[in-house]
């Protein structure tokens, strides 16, 4: 059995962790409460955007399909992976992790990784696919235009087919307990083959403002983007969600592991107390004796 | 029946922000002003950096400075997709002054083909909400209150 002393360091660290996670608790708290706002602006805005791209999907004629539409049967393919940038957030970024491994191993093609967030970078830099781009701490500067921007690369490769289909695997927000793992083809942009194969009736297609081609190359873009920034919204949302219920449980796992120690510290205590007692009545006993 | 009004609704990274009933839209398209009135054929433009008018169903004229972006134009309803809107009376002109100024100045530093095409933007974006600003308070207030 630990010493009374031994136990009672123990206690005192215990505590000092429980203070720790309890701040760090707090302070997820907050940024949870802002990053469910942003999900929400930005579900909003993507679910209106997909009304005009499936609106698009229906009315364009197939004189001009653009290329975002299209299989463009590359060799190659990619893949973009959003994690977090920090742990202590339970599982959170290991099941993005571990489904991106799986996920790449299956392929037969050859596929090269876009990663956002720095623990898939730190994860996936010593393995054998080939990162194309990484932006590690991606979330402390991201807005649309940011997004825009680092997407150039891999829609450039798109566009001269160096790439053929792309794949995003991420974590969606549901509740602070809860994200769905999400692995999903992003390019070529599926709505336009499932809206045209049940389509009903025929709309007429819309006026374009400049030409057809020029709106419709950097409407989709656009689009794009905007999936990518809603996406990383999901995954930010998700991650302080885990993070707030890592370390509440973390917490209240030091709060049991206190009251344990504390029982172990009062028995022993009482073990030293009582045994120095049987040991003065039994040197008074001798005594007398 | 011909309808008379139709939903201006703008959406953005904050949401949707806009959506009201207006007579009239006029948009900055990339190839020029265009107006919209109820009953428009769909229409899929593409905006520049500039200035949007709308006549309101209550008379009311209010200007937006919209920072590029998208239009979906349908019979009932316009919808502008931005990264950003202002109202002209919520434009913050000091800001607006201090970026052109900036902007000029990265444009006159030689440097990288990337930093320039941010520092374009940056000035025009400035300069149309100076001039947003200037025709909704007349260029001899520039401060509002």
């Amino acid at each position: 059995m630990a010493s009374v002393r031994e136990l009672k360091q123990r206690i005192l660290s215990v505590k000092e962790t429980k203070k720790i996670t309890q701040a760090m608790k707090m302070v997820a708290a907050a940024k949870f409460k802002r990053a469910t706002i942003e999900v929400q602006k930005s579900r909003d805005l993507y679910k209106n955007i997909q009304s005009v791209l499936n609106n698009l999907c229906a009315r364009i004629e197939p004189d001009l399909i653009p290329s975002f539409f299209k299989d463009n049967k590359s060799e190659k393919q990619a893949l973009i992976i959003i994690a977090g940038d920090r742990g202590l957030c339970g599982g959170f970024n290991a099941a993005v992790i571990k489904e991106a491994e799986r996920f790449l191993k299956e392929q037969k093609k050859p596929t090269e990784i876009y990663i956002f967030g720095n623990k898939a970078h730190l994860y996936f830099k010593s393995k054998q696919w080939e990162i194309a781009k990484a932006y590690p701490y991606f979330m402390e500067i991201m807005d649309m235009e940011e997004v825009h921007d680092a997407l150039i690369p891999l829609v450039s490769r798109y566009y001269q087919k160096e790439v053929g289909r792309v794949w995003l695997i991420s974590n969606k927000f549901k509740t602070a307990l809860t994200s769905e793992l999400i692995n999903t083809q992003v390019l070529p942009v599926k709505n336009y083959e499932v809206i045209n194969e049940e389509k009903k009736e025929i709309k007429s297609d819309y006026i374009y403002d400049p030409a057809k081609a020029d709106v419709l190359k950097s409407f989709l873009e656009y689009y794009f983007t905007v999936q990518i920034f809603t996406a990383l919204n999901e995954s930010s949302a998700g991650e302080e969600g885990a993070r707030m219920t890592a370390m509440d449980s973390a917490t209240d796992n030091a709060e049991d592991m206190i009251k344990g120690l504390s029982i172990k510290y009062n028995q022993s205590r009482q073990a030293v107390i009582t045994k120095e007692l049987s040991e003065i009545v039994g040197g008074a006993e001798a005594l007398v004796n | 029946m011909k309808n008379d009004t139709l939903t201006f609704k703008v959406v953005t990274p904050e949401g949707t922000i806009i959506n009201e009933l207006v007579t009239f839209v006029k948009l900055p398209g990339i190839t020029g002003e265009m107006g919209i009135l109820p009953e428009h054929s769909p229409l899929l433009a593409e905006l520049d950096i500039g200035k949007i008018r709308v006549h309101k169903a209550n008379g009311d004229m209010v200007r937006f400075f919209v920072s590029e972006g998208f239009a979906q134009v349908m019979p009932d309803e316009v919808m502008v997709m931005t990264e950003s809107l202002e109202r002209a009376e919520d434009i913050d002109i000091e800001k607006a002054k201090k970026e052109k100024k900036e902007a000029l100045e990265e444009l006159n530093i030689e440097d990288k083909k990337e930093d320039k095409r941010k520092a374009r933007k940056k000035l025009r974006r400035s300069a149309a909400r100076i001039y947003i600003h200037s025709i909704h308070f007349g260029p001899s207030h520039p401060h509002h209150h």
